[in-house]
């Protein structure tokens, strides 16, 4: 387990994950922050942890309500 | 003109507060770079999780600099514009609908400036976004699998930026003419997907077609030339761009502000 650990090369990995993160809580708090949501709020919640990359982005998409 | 300016203003302070400013971007790196470090790092992934029985040779030639590069585009060109037509499809149905559009041409604006202030708002949006993750990706390239010439890979930014803005605009057109998000983005890429069916088939005859901007700065990429054609589909494509928009600016005059 070890072994594979520092087999990646963190340098180009590091930035990919920073992303993920970022776009991953920019959803969070645009979700927290909006009065109302498209659906149940504490599902898009879920859906933007749990669903890597496409969550958030479905979230923006679908469950922001543009008004 | 300053009329204009306020409204384009409004247009980049909004896709500030709903945060497309930042997460179209990030999507648009994410997805150019996935491709570079996927196909260098496909022989460990298959050694580790492939399950292959022991013993197997698989010879997979790693695809050149320019080859990956291609497949980002392509990636951009299914995925990215799904994502820039659903983020844009509501840019005039939907503030028709709440009443915004109302209240903004109550006041004495010229229909031309509101409609332009948004096509120029999305393709602000576009470019950066397309911008930032073709460098992103084309940075990850070169770092991991080989150096791609710095002309080529702008030309062929630029040539594909040209496609993306036609995607938009098509986007703006049917958003002004149609009630419904949901329509609009589906009609939207409907018809995008049909020119470039249609092009890719009847490749002989549809020279002219927006479409074969892709199919040019896949060639620029790999060979640094352009192909003669090019300068026909060019302007067809600005042409086409430019009735576009004036017929949406004349359907936006002629229909209800309030519905």
């Amino acid at each position: 387990m070890n072994e594979l650990l520092n087999g990646i090369p963190w340098g180009a990995i590091a930035p990919i994950l920073v992303l993920h993160l970022i776009l991953m809580i920019t959803a969070l708090v645009s979700c927290i922050r909006e009065e109302k949501t498209n659906g149940p709020k504490w599902l898009w919640i879920l859906i933007i942890l749990i669903i890597n990359l496409i969550g958030p982005v479905l979230y923006f998409v679908v469950g922001r309500r543009n008004d | 003109m300053t009329q204009w300016t306020v409204l384009y203003r409004k247009e980049i302070k909004e896709m500030v507060r709903n945060y497309k400013i930042l997460w179209i971007p990030i999507v648009f790196i994410l997805l150019g770079v996935i491709k570079p470090v996927s196909s260098y790092y496909m022989p460990e992934i298959l050694d580790t999780f492939g399950g292959l029985p022991e013993g197997t040779i698989l010879e997979m030639p790693t695809p050149t600099g320019a080859e990956v590069l291609m497949m980002v585009l392509s990636n951009y060109g299914m995925l990215g514009v799904l994502i820039l037509v659903l983020s844009a499809m509501g840019v005039v149905s939907a503030e028709r609908q709440s009443g915004v559009a109302g209240m903004v041409m109550i006041k004495p604006v010229p229909y031309s400036s509101y409609i332009l202030s948004k096509w120029a708002g999305l393709i602000t949006i576009t470019l950066i976004s397309l911008f930032i993750g073709y460098v992103a990706s084309w940075y990850y390239t070169s770092l991991l699998i080989e150096t791609v010439a710095f002309e080529h890979v702008f030309q062929s930014l630029v040539i594909y930026s040209i496609w993306l803005v036609f995607v938009v605009t098509l986007t703006l057109f049917f958003s002004t003419i149609m009630k419904g998000n949901g329509s609009v983005a589906f009609v939207t890429i409907f018809v995008v997907f049909a020119i470039s069916t249609v092009t890719s088939i009847l490749g002989k005859y549809m020279k002219w077609s927006p479409a074969t901007m892709t199919e040019h700065t896949g060639q620029v990429l790999l060979s640094g030339e352009l192909d003669s054609s090019f300068l026909l589909a060019f302007i067809t494509t600005i042409a086409i761009i430019i009735v576009v928009l004036i017929s949406s600016i004349q359907i936006f005059k002629q229909k209800e502000l309030l519905e």
